[in-house]
């Protein structure tokens, strides 16, 4: 009898305990579910999103990219969608975008040449007539919302406003998301400034001065550019190659300056590398390839890749193309002459003020093999 | 008379041990995996209809037989977000030439399960939205068990639950 005793007295301790631990784990696992469900909600969304920026932006759907150019209107169309399917995910389709976006701190879109951030700000608080656009003056200033000691101000069409201000100073802030204007990726070395793309093409402009070291090979490809007694504004763009091509006298070698003092820097050009997917007999793999832009006599663009395992190997041409079926096809005729590849082309509104219409042309760039 | 109480004690414990708590546990674990195999199914149905730019009747019924493999009794909800590219009202900045831009209407489960039976499917184009919910609306085990020891479930609240959006990339002809 005492030993039954003793075991209900053990299991009335034990139960407790047994229970409390497995609501907790339970919790956890709870935790982690929800956790897993958020992320894939999210990466739900952000597929959504890139899938109709590329809808948007892509040059062969005739019905969506006649805008292709307005690149910043790609990126807000592209920033809906994204709310729109993360309000779809969690249930909550009807909600309106203000809703969503209170619970997003920040979405960065990391484009070729810059990168563009749509995050609160603090905006001056206008006042809006009844169309709903911003009231202006007649002579057209924007007419803020008093933060202190407003007055009344009349817009354009003769309607009084209160509590209003012209100063944007004394304005009322609010916080509202905003896409930033585009950042582009630069650096400013000493007297340069470098502007960088995801790929090899690059811009240099800044001076020189004398007591700098600086080596630029230019369309001559054995003697330097600049010396050390020159002293020059210079500014130059194009792709970075390595010194194995020849090619227009546009591009730029390796870039290298050092003043000695306190900056140097060598940039480089990198290589292109891609995962292809193709076809080995009824199976297929996936690896990764070196590739080249080309452009054939028709003016069609594809992707030259090289084979690397084939580049030792006589008769055997290591460069191929890789068609919509996965399949591969070599070229027939070894390339050696580099001149004839062109680059593909995108065309991008200029950032400098002043000349609205002009754009700058970027070209995804030759590497090296 | 305190050895007959104990033992009474001692063998309700005991069938609580040995019986309720070893299907009080299995049966939370498989509402778990109920619940994985219900969102497989609901992705890979909306993303099915995502990619091809139609819903078929033949990805609905097979949609409907995998989740009624599980056991459990669902009621599916579909809403498809089409592209509104009549819309009379102004638009101050945009000119709805993008997915993203442009004001979407709303069809829902009974207007598209009327067309799948109809025309055998339900066409969407490019830039639309389709988004599947599923809930469970029997009680699984781990819910009647939950709800007699712990008197806290409701009659309305639901264990398993799977929702999934995606944009369509193509578009159905």
């Amino acid at each position: 009898m005492k030993i039954q005793y003793t075991a209900v007295i053990f299991i009335l301790i034990a139960i407790p305990i047994m229970l409390v631990v497995s609501y907790y784990m339970g919790l956890q696992i709870d935790s982690i579910t929800l956790q897993t469900t958020y992320n894939t909600k999210l990466l739900a969304s952000t597929k959504a999103a890139i899938e109709s920026f590329e809808i948007n932006t892509v040059e062969w759907n005739n019905k969506f990219s006649d805008v292709a150019n307005a690149r910043r209107r790609n990126v807000e169309a592209s920033i809906n969608t994204f709310t729109q399917s993360l309000a779809n995910n969690l249930g909550v389709s009807g909600a309106n975008k203000e809703y969503i976006e209170a619970y997003i701190p920040a979405v960065l879109y990391t484009l070729y040449d810059g990168y563009y951030i749509y995050t609160p700000t603090d905006m001056n608080e206008t006042i809006k007539n009844e169309k709903g656009q911003d009231a202006l003056t007649k002579d057209e200033e924007i007419i803020y919302k008093a933060e202190s000691g407003g007055a009344q101000i009349k817009d354009a069409e003769g309607t009084e406003y209160s509590n209003a201000t012209l100063n944007p100073d004394n304005a009322k802030k609010t916080t509202e998301h905003t896409l930033l204007p585009f950042v582009s990726y630069s650096e400013q070395i000493g007297k340069m400034t470098i502007s960088y793309t995801l790929d090899n093409y690059i811009k240099v402009s800044g001076e020189f001065s004398c007591d700098a070291n600086y080596k630029n090979y230019g369309g001559d490809k054995t003697q330097p550019i600049g010396s050390r007694n020159d002293a020059k504004y210079v500014q130059e763009e194009g792709h970075l190659v390595h010194n194995k091509f020849d090619l227009r006298g546009k591009d730029i070698y390796n870039i290298e300056y050092d003043n000695e003092v306190t900056d140097s820097i060598k940039i480089t050009p990198e290589t292109l590398t891609e995962n292809v997917s193709y076809k080995d007999g009824s199976i297929y793999k996936t690896e990764s390839f070196k590739y080249i832009y080309i452009e054939d006599s028709q003016g069609d663009k594809s992707k030259l890749y090289y084979d690397e395992t084939l580049a030792s190997v006589p008769d055997k041409n290591p460069w191929f193309t890789v068609n919509s079926k996965n399949e591969i096809t070599y070229l027939s005729d070894y390339v050696t002459n580099v001149t004839q590849y062109v680059y593909k082309k995108v065309s991008l509104p200029s950032q400098e003020s002043g000349d609205l219409n002009r754009y700058i042309n970027f070209y995804q760039v030759l590497n090296r093999r | 008379m305190s050895d007959s109480l104990i033992l009474i004690i001692a063998i309700v414990v005991a069938a609580i041990l040995m019986f309720i708590v070893p299907l009080m546990s299995i049966s939370e674990r498989n509402d778990d995996i109920m619940q994985l195999a219900v969102q497989t199914a609901t992705s890979e149905f909306v993303e099915t209809a995502t990619t091809k730019g139609k819903i078929t009747e033949a990805d609905y019924s097979a949609f409907v037989q995998t989740l009624g493999a599980t056991g459990n009794t669902y009621s599916i909800e579909m809403e498809a977000q089409i592209i509104d590219e009549n819309f009379g009202k102004k638009q101050t900045s945009t000119s709805g030439n993008l997915i993203g831009e442009n004001s979407y209407y709303s069809v829902y489960t009974s207007t598209i399960e009327k067309s799948l039976g109809e025309n055998k499917e339900y066409d969407l184009k490019q830039g639309d939205n389709f988004t599947v919910t599923v809930k469970n609306t029997n009680k699984t085990i781990a819910q009647l068990l939950r709800g007699f020891f712990y008197t806290v479930a409701g009659n309305d609240t639901y264990q398993v639950a799977a929702s999934y959006s995606s944009t369509v990339t193509s578009n159905g002809n």
